[in-house]
């Protein structure tokens, strides 16, 4: 496959859109949206609502990285 | 001193500054941007600079909304049927007389009760599906009030059936294109994303198939996009317009019109792909990487396929009328210069996809596009109205995306589900309550994935009720529908126990309806939205790009609601609050506080306060200096992962989604899914339409009638409520107190028929007729009759019966047959009529006025009548009225201050 000559960051592959994370800090986010630049999320309270603003992900940052998949 | 206040909104054909004078909407025009907002983007191409005007660009259907809020036929009061009698069966109730009978005045709180009483009464006896309900494409603009959000929530808070929409304008492509490039997530529709900049820079030819932006485009996306072809113009671009009608923008801007007789241009592409295959002028090496069973179809192309037919270019104009030397000019233009184009206003829409062969002419058309390396510079599916650069960092929701719609999280706290699996299918919905069953296959709109086409229906469902109450909210599918005096005698009919209309002027559905709800329109409410925006994650992704600016306008309310009208929020608040789940329904939100939602949930929140915001009015999402490319199939054409936004995870592997990743010129989709499929084949072929030039029927009805989204209007919404639009000569001619809707025929069949320019005429087929006036013209293909579908108005002589229509609602005319079996897509182009000078009475005025005149002259003695206010003087009568009422108000609220 050929190079793309002005490369972006991939992100669809990296996480599942409506997918639940752990971040280490406790808090799960569901990831609404993922895009060329950044993951969309919300976070959710113990009953599974979002909550909060939306939040913006960069998927080479350290939270990224260090978010686990619940399911 | 007369107070002014200037406030914002946006409507069905852009963003508007309105300007209030003591409580009268006095002047609306353009948002003007400010210094402080941000730079256009810049272009640079071809050794000059192209940037945008510093304003928003709404189309004029925007610009009358004064005139459409004080309108002759806005619904003053609840209203209900004066023969509607409740009985406590929810028979008896001389559902024959809807659409005959006039309306007495009802209060709100009789009015809402009934209703309540009603949808309690129907669902304790049959079960919660039996109320169905639906709106109009766009009923007004606005995320609170849009029909995907607070109808949305309402209805699902409930329990319903819900009425699946038919992709009423790309047809062809949501059914057919897919299975050659895939792109079912954006319906069919290709994806345009910086081809703008690809375009200025390096396009040589437009082919304008079936496209008229100048008409089309405007109600969604303003004029924004009308400098762009007027840069591309000026730049020495060739534009070649096809179409049966030399549509508005081809007189203005075609440097060559070719006009096919109606659902032929299937043969017209096969026609150009001859010739490219036989004078080697397509992209080999392209098609050798990125084609799928290529030479299959060349090869039935040739000659050699089951017909044995070559589609040579003579082959192509016994089908289509147009000269064999002008296809082979065409092809040869094509097929050795950087061409873009495409059908319709985004490329994957237009009158022609709505034919009987719309899927095959939406597979073929993107072949061609393939065969000259789809992707390479210059060479995509782009006609100029989408593609403009965009931050796509910025993140406001459109209405079609689930998160933004107060119906779901995040905006409201709890999402609302529907608890009724049983669903409807527009087009046919009364055939099924008309025979009390109904089969048909796939979801409508089907961006979740390609075999949502195929899945199975029935209505009733196993187990369920059929519907006995009907809720119909904003427009009217009389001027949208296929067959529409079906419409009519659907609502006749006993089976439709209760039928409610919620609507903010007196459309010809609302005459149906046993208990009538006014909305206000949304110059009259809070609200908060973005043009053309339909979502960034929504269908048909990222469409603001159709625009040259991004802007997010706070739709503060200008005045307050007229007479007894209410927002469409409030009315369903209301009601909700009756069947004891008010605040389920409103979370204790006002419609200020619903708007700050989605402030507070997207990218807005980051870049402007909400102080800010509400006082400006708008805010608009500047685009980097190097903002970054993400140029619509480069990607595919030269191999790389894709990058443009709203893509899916296996084009990072390169591929399309196709069942091959491919451009599948022999459908792996059709033949697992569908290998019998009649209307749409493995490899897309030319058909003769089953009502077209080759139908037997033909020779009764000799004509064809197409009739495109309106220049005058969108959807319904406007053309019968804004009397200004019936001055312009090319719209209606106004005869006797009625609008008469423009009909184009070619000279000499008019001469033949003994019709001159200006005679009423009368356009008829077995399924009904329609007085029109004619427009005598050279501009319309010699076999076609011209009339703008989408007509608003629907004037039947005799009210709700199978009659003659004064109000241009032509598609009482057309058939009401799907494209196929198992392509439910509606095909309006596909109708054959004949035409005659009428010469009957003309009748006076439109039939309906009386109903509204009597309710209203009740209520208001010195009110202005129907007549009086389309006339002009009662419109200035109006004005003047809820002036004093404002003053009044004001010298008491002073007062008591």
């Amino acid at each position: 496959m050929a190079v793309n000559p002005r490369p972006t960051i991939m992100v669809q592959h990296l996480f599942k859109v409506n997918g639940r994370y752990k971040a280490p800090d406790g808090r799960v986010y569901k990831i609404v949206l993922s895009e060329v630049y950044n993951l969309r999320c919300f976070e959710l309270d113990e009953k599974n609502n979002m909550i909060g603003p939306m939040v913006k992900i960069h998927p080479e940052s350290e939270l990224a990285k260090s978010l686990v998949y619940i399911d | 001193m007369p107070t002014e206040k200037i406030t914002h909104s946006i409507c069905v054909g852009g963003p508007i500054a309105i300007h209030t004078v003591d409580g009268v909407i006095r002047r609306v025009r353009p948002i003007v941007f400010t210094p402080d907002d941000p730079k256009g983007w810049v272009i640079k191409a071809r050794g000059q600079e192209f940037t945008p005007n510093r304003k928003t660009q709404p189309a004029f259907i925007a610009l009358t909304e004064k005139n459409r809020a004080y309108s002759y036929d806005r619904i003053r009061y609840p209203m209900i049927r004066e023969d509607f009698v409740e009985t406590a069966d929810g028979l008896n109730r001389n559902t024959e007389m809807r659409g005959k009978s006039g309306y007495r005045r009802a209060s709100w709180d009789e009015a809402l009760s009934l209703v309540a009483r009603e949808i309690t009464r129907v669902q304790e006896r049959y079960g919660k599906e039996t109320v169905a309900a639906v709106t109009s494409s766009h009923h007004s603009w606005g995320l609170l009030g849009y029909k995907l959000s607070c109808f949305a929530r309402f209805f699902r808070m409930l329990g319903y059936t819900e009425v699946k929409d038919n992709p009423d304008s790309w047809e062809g492509f949501t059914w057919g294109a897919p299975h050659t490039y895939g792109y079912y997530w954006r319906l069919g529709g290709t994806e345009a994303f910086d081809l703008l900049e690809d375009a200025l820079q390096n396009v040589e030819t437009m082919v304008m198939w079936s496209h008229d932006p100048d008409t089309t485009r405007g109600g969604y996306a303003g004029n924004e996009s009308t400098m762009w072809r007027h840069w591309l113009d000026d730049l020495g671009v060739q534009f070649i317009y096809i179409d049966p009608f030399n549509n508005f923008s081809s007189v203005k801007q075609a440097d060559k019109w070719f006009g096919p007789r109606p659902g032929t241009d299937a043969a017209l592409c096969e026609g150009i792909a001859h010739v490219w295959l036989t004078e080697g002028l397509y992209d080999k090496e392209y098609i050798a990487q990125h084609a799928h069973r290529f030479d299959e179809w060349a090869q039935y192309i040739l000659g050699n396929g089951a017909d044995r037919t070559p589609k040579t270019p003579k082959w192509a104009e016994r089908e289509t009328g147009i000269p064999a030397a002008d296809i082979k000019a065409l092809a040869r233009r094509w097929g050795t210069t950087r061409t873009m184009g495409g059908s319709g206003l985004r490329g994957g829409f237009g009158g022609v996809c709505r034919t009987a062969n719309g899927t095959e002419f939406a597979r073929l058309m993107v072949q061609l596009f393939a065969m000259q390396g789809m992707g390479k510079p210059g060479q995509n599916v782009w006609v100029a109205t989408t593609g403009a650069p965009m931050d796509y960092n910025f993140w406001f929701g459109g209405y079609s995306d689930p998160l933004s719609q107060i119906a779901n999280q995040p905006i409201a706290d709890k999402t609302a589900v529907n608890s009724v699996t049983q669903k409807l299918y527009r087009p046919n919905m009364p055939d099924a309550i008309l025979q009390g069953h109904y089969e048909w296959y796939g979801e409508g709109f089907c961006g979740g994935g390609i075999d949502l086409e195929f899945t199975e229906h029935i209505y009733p469902e196993p187990g369920c009720s059929p519907v006995h109450m009907f809720w119909r909210y904003g427009g009217t599918y009389m001027g949208t529908m296929l067959d529409t005096n079906k419409w009519v005698r659907m609502y006749q009919s006993p089976e439709l126990q209760f039928v409610v209309n919620q609507d903010i002027h007196f459309h010809g559905e609302a005459r149906f309806a046993d208990v009538i709800l006014p909305a206000c329109t949304n110059l009259e409410r809070d609200d908060i939205g973005e043009l053309c925006n339909s979502g960034n994650g929504g269908y048909q992704s990222h469409s603001q790009t159709g625009n040259s600016w991004q802007v997010v306008v706070f739709q503060a309310k200008a005045i307050e609601p007229l007479w007894d009208s209410r927002s469409d929020y409030w009315i369903f608040s209301e009601v909700a609050k009756r069947l004891g789940w008010g605040e389920d329904f409103t979370e204790g939100r006002d419609e200020l506080a619903w708007c700050h939602r989605f402030w507070e949930k997207s990218d807005l929140r980051d870049k402007v306060s909400w102080e800010d915001f509400t006082k400006k009015g708008y805010y608009v999402a500047g685009v980097p200096e190097d903002w970054e490319r993400h140029i619509g199939f480069r990607w595919f054409a030269e191999g790389y992962p894709c990058d443009t936004p709203n893509h899916k995870p296996f084009q990072e592997e390169g591929k399309l989604g196709t069942f091959t990743g491919k451009f599948e010129f022999v459908s792996e989709s059709l033949l697992y899914y569908a290998p019998d499929d009649e209307a749409r084949t493995p490899i897309a072929t030319y058909k003769p339409s089953w009502e077209g030039h080759r139908s037997i029927k033909a020779k009764q009805y000799p004509f064809q009638l197409i009739s495109p989204h309106p220049r005058f209007d969108y959807h319904t919404q406007h053309n019968s409520s804004t009397p200004w639009f019936w001055e312009i000569p090319e719209n209606r001619v106004y005869i006797k107190g009625n609008p008469y809707l423009i009909a184009r025929i070619h000279p000499t069949k008019a001469a033949i028929k003994g019709i001159v320019d200006g005679d009423i005429v009368k356009l008829f087929n077995e399924r009904g007729a329609v007085l029109c006036v004619a427009r005598v013209t050279y501009r319309v293909e010699e076999n076609t009759i011209h009339a703008y579908g989408s007509s608003g108005i629907y004037n039947p002589v005799n009210p709700g019966t199978e009659s003659m229509d004064i109000g241009g609602c032509v598609n009482l005319l057309s058939p009401g047959r799907l494209i196929g079996d198992k392509v439910p897509g509606m095909a309006p182009n596909s109708t054959l009529l004949d035409i005659e000078k009428y010469t009957g009475p003309i009748p006076e005025g439109q039939y309906f006025e009386w109903k509204l005149d009597r309710v209203n002259f009740i209520a208001e003695p010195d009110t202005a009548s129907c007549t009086e206010i389309i006339e002009g003087h009662g419109f200035e009568k109006l004005q003047t009225q809820f002036r004093r009422r404002h003053l009044a108000a004001a010298i008491r609220d002073a007062d008591e201050g």
